[in-house]
């Protein structure tokens, strides 16, 4: 069964609301079927736009968006049978569990039978059987969650869209819907957008994440190269933390370039966007690829003053004065071993120029 | 005993109960003494009166009060046979008392509206009981008017008995007891309380509905709209609440009378010719237009303060689920706002129910425009020229009016006294024949503006009567006539 890979199509997609600012940027994305896509921004980066567009709640100023090869800009949102669950639930306070979930069966004209089955089925798999009688507003905010995903579900949708579905719920709820959600999608398959501005979230749940800025798609990849291989500052600083040294290209050569940092101190890094002497750029360094008392074969060695420890339980946060950057932050691995990382002490630190990302300078 | 050891004691011993009341008597007393300058005002203005009201609606002890003696001899009659001496005994007894204080007159007509006759049967008695002897009551009372010795009498007296009753709102739906008792309705033609029920409910109806599907589609259009407009057409809304009530019903009436403003645009554009301009005034077409303008915003108030929490993304939820854009609104939206539905409609109708000073201005006038003139007007006298003439001019405009108003339903009448003792008159020299008091005349004047429906109110009649026999006199019989009476007193 080979899955279509251009399942959902932005095709050169701009939106402006006023005429005058786009909010999308020549969006051109290709969601796969069966994908978990997530699309990832602050707000205001215009992913919530590219949803409304896809829903059909908004239309697109320019471009076209195709479903499954067919453009459906001019398909009404309740023709095109993409399931969506809202910000806030969007549960119809009026109906009762039961009733919010045959909702879409209903006005599809399905035999009462057949409702019951399929009500009964996707409650089950949301685990929230023998709650087909209650309001929503007799039901916790995980509950009213499960079955806004239920009944985003239940018509057996091609696509379901998510709008920051656990925004509302407290962090261990969060954490253990962003589980089920992810089950529920391994299950049955079915292709998911999912919207959010919770990177923690992106990271756990999706097959690939569109990170959203200035209306543009920043970056498009797997959770972990997105992490590790950030192509651009933005992305770096937007995703995980981040250690940065702003400075001059000195020398380059095919996998390694020098750096002047504005302290005079030169490091080596890795050039991802930097490509001739003289460039300005930013240095991108992940705190956990730094390490103290560096083995020989760092190519990065130096040494920072330990400017405030904060305790975290499985680790130590470190913050360094380190080659002109107050804000150098080490995670430390809490062993009894390290009793030096005291306020005030000086430390060695190092790194590989591999793991040192030479970006755009912004 | 095992409930007061299982008691839940505070640290110093108290019981947890007592020590919470303690605790919370302070902030009840300041809630109350909060609410207390309200409270009296709507006890003193509010609840005290309509209670009041309330009571007198169904309080009839006149009678009982009246004739306590008469009631107390009653208690044994079976109320099937004439009652026994003592009842009579007790009845004379007590209208005596009663005619000492000159009250006997309202126990008869208090008694008539039981039943018909009683007034005069008991002016009879009155006249009658100075010359009765002692004992044997029954046969002389019985003797004065054979109405007495007809058991319907004495059961009518027995009905009045109950200190309450439900005559008056029964008379509010034309309906009254008769004489068996019985609920029945009052003859067709005077049945006009009814009507005036029906039309009150028919008007707050049509105003209520009509309220409705012109204020939800603005109510949504104010909840959905950014703040800016939205800001601007809930200014528009409430514009009605910035004009006073006369301002208001005055511009309707420019817009809506027959040469008003809508009838020019309806004829300019064509749509009606210039013979046939609808009448939207004076009618109940009037009286829509204008409530419905009036009471618009307290159906769009409440609609839009329930429209406003129902969130976008509910539609937004229908229409993703499938639901076309009217399914998504009558199942979800709809729904949702039948609360406010309820608000602004019970709000619009109730006080559609007691408005009735718009559909008294705009919708249907009627009234009563009386004009005094005098019996003067009738024909000229000497040395009247100026008076003669003006009475006479009002006497024919009132004529005149008459039939111009008939069409609105408004009354009117034409006052024409004789003679009345007023510092005008006591200039005359002339002798005043009948000259009445000014407490007749306007007695007099009441009673014609208010218990009979005529176009001429005049009096002293037996004065109106020469007055009027000398209107339709002959010329020549007439001067002739008032030459010999003038040379008679000597002028």
């Amino acid at each position: 069964m080979s899955k279509n890979q251009e399942f959902v199509k932005f095709d050169k997609v701009d939106k402006s609301y006023d005429g005058k600012i786009l909010v999308v940027k020549d969006l051109n994305l290709n969601i796969a079927e069966g994908e978990f896509i997530t699309m990832l921004g602050p707000s205001g980066s215009g992913k919530t736009t590219c949803l409304m567009m896809l829903a059909g709640f908004e239309t697109p100023t320019n471009g076209e968006i195709f479903l499954d090869q067919n453009p459906i800009s001019n398909i009404p949102p309740h023709k095109r049978g993409i399931g969506m669950v809202f910000q806030n639930y969007a549960l119809f306070p009026h109906m009762t569990v039961y009733e919010n979930l045959a909702f879409p069966l209903k006005v599809r004209k399905i035999a009462k039978d057949e409702i019951d089955k399929k009500v009964d089925k996707v409650l089950s798999m949301v685990s929230l059987s023998g709650f087909e009688k209650r309001m929503p507003g007799q039901l916790s905010g995980g509950q009213q969650q499960r079955v806004a995903v239920a009944r985003a579900l239940v018509f057996d949708p091609q696509v379901v869209l998510m709008d920051e579905p656990l925004g509302a719920l407290d962090k261990n709820l969060r954490e253990s819907m962003q589980y089920e959600i992810k089950h529920i999608h391994e299950s049955i398959g079915v292709t998911v957008v999912y919207v959010t501005h919770d990177q923690g979230e992106a990271l756990t749940m999706s097959n690939r994440i569109a990170v959203f800025n200035d209306g543009k798609v920043q970056q498009l990849s797997s959770p972990d190269k997105l992490y590790e291989e950030p192509v651009n500052s933005f992305v770096a600083e937007f995703i995980g933390e981040n250690n940065t040294f702003s400075g001059e290209v000195t020398d380059i050569s095919e996998n390694k370039c020098k750096v002047k940092l504005d302290s005079g101190v030169e490091i080596f890094s890795n050039p991802i966007r930097v490509k001739s002497k003289g460039e300005r750029t930013i240095v991108s360094l992940r705190p956990e690829r730094a390490t103290i008392d560096p083995e020989n074969k760092m190519d990065n060695k130096h040494k920072g003053k330990i400017e405030e420890v904060i305790y975290h339980g499985d680790h130590t946060r470190v913050r360094l004065d380190l080659l002109g950057n107050k804000d150098f932050i080490l995670k430390v691995p809490n062993s009894s071993a390290r009793m030096d990382i005291k306020l005030g002490n000086e430390i060695n630190v190092g790194w590989n120029s591999q793991d040192a990302r030479a970006l755009d300078p912004k | 005993m095992s409930s007061e050891t299982q008691k839940i004691l505070t640290t110093d011993g108290i019981p947890l109960e007592v020590s919470l009341k303690k605790a919370e008597k302070k902030n009840k007393i300041k809630a109350f003494l909060l609410v207390a300058p309200l409270l009296l005002f709507i006890i003193i203005t509010y609840i005290f009166p309509i209670g009041e009201m309330f009571t007198r609606s169904i309080d009839d002890r006149m009678v009982t009060n009246m004739l306590p003696k008469t009631f107390k001899a009653m208690e044994t009659w079976d109320g099937k046979e004439l009652p026994s001496e003592e009842v009579f005994a007790s009845f004379l007894s007590d209208f005596k008392a009663l005619a000492e204080k000159k009250e006997h007159g309202k126990l008869g007509q208090r008694l008539n509206k039981e039943k018909n006759g009683f007034n005069t049967i008991l002016k009879k008695l009155w006249r009658k009981m100075k010359k009765f002897e002692e004992g044997n009551v029954k046969e002389q009372i019985m003797a004065v008017h054979k109405r007495f010795r007809d058991v319907k009498y004495w059961q009518a007296i027995k009905r009045t008995a109950p200190p309450y009753t439900a005559g008056k709102y029964l008379k509010g739906m034309d309906m009254y007891f008769d004489e068996d008792g019985k609920v029945v309705q009052v003859e067709e033609d005077r049945r006009i309380h009814r009507i005036l029920w029906l039309r009150t409910l028919e008007v707050a109806v049509v105003v209520t509905i009509l309220c409705f599907l012109m204020g939800y589609p603005i109510a949504h259009l104010l909840a959905t709209l950014p703040m800016k407009y939205s800001n601007l057409l809930m200014i528009c809304v409430l514009l009605p609440f910035w004009t006073s009530l006369l301002v208001r019903t005055a511009s309707w009436m420019i817009l809506l009378q027959q040469q008003g403003i809508v009838n020019d645009f309806f004829v300019w554009i064509g749509l009606v010719g210039d013979d046939s301009r609808p009448e939207m005034m004076y009618n109940k077409t009037g009286t829509y237009i204008a409530m419905t303008q009036i009471l618009l915003p307290f159906m769009v108030l409440p609609l839009y303060s329930v429209m406003k929490t129902i969130s976008p993304s509910l539609m937004r939820a229908g229409k993703s689920l499938g639901g076309t854009p009217f399914v998504a609104f009558w199942k979800v939206y709809f729904p949702l706002t039948i609360p406010g539905i309820g608000a602004g409609c019970l709000l619009v109708f109730i006080l559609a129910i007691g408005y009735y000073i718009t559909p008294a201005l705009v919708g249907g006038a009627s009234g009563h425009i009386s004009i005094v003139s005098s019996v003067a007007g009738y024909r000229g006298l000497p040395a009247g020229g100026a008076y003669c003439a003006s009475k006479a001019a009002l006497t024919n405009y009132a004529e005149s009016l008459y039939f111009d108003l008939k069409r609105f339903d408004v009354r009117v009448s034409v006052v024409h006294p004789g003679f009345i003792k007023t510092p005008m008159t006591d200039q005359n020299d002339f002798p005043m024949p009948m000259i009445k008091s000014p407490e007749y005349a306007a007695n007099q004047m009441f009673k014609g503006l208010t218990q009979s429906n005529a176009f001429e109110i005049h009096f002293p009649k037996q004065f109106t009567f020469i007055m009027k026999i000398l209107q339709i006199m002959p010329n020549w019989l007439y001067l002739k006539l008032v030459k010999k009476g003038m040379k008679l007193v000597g002028r």
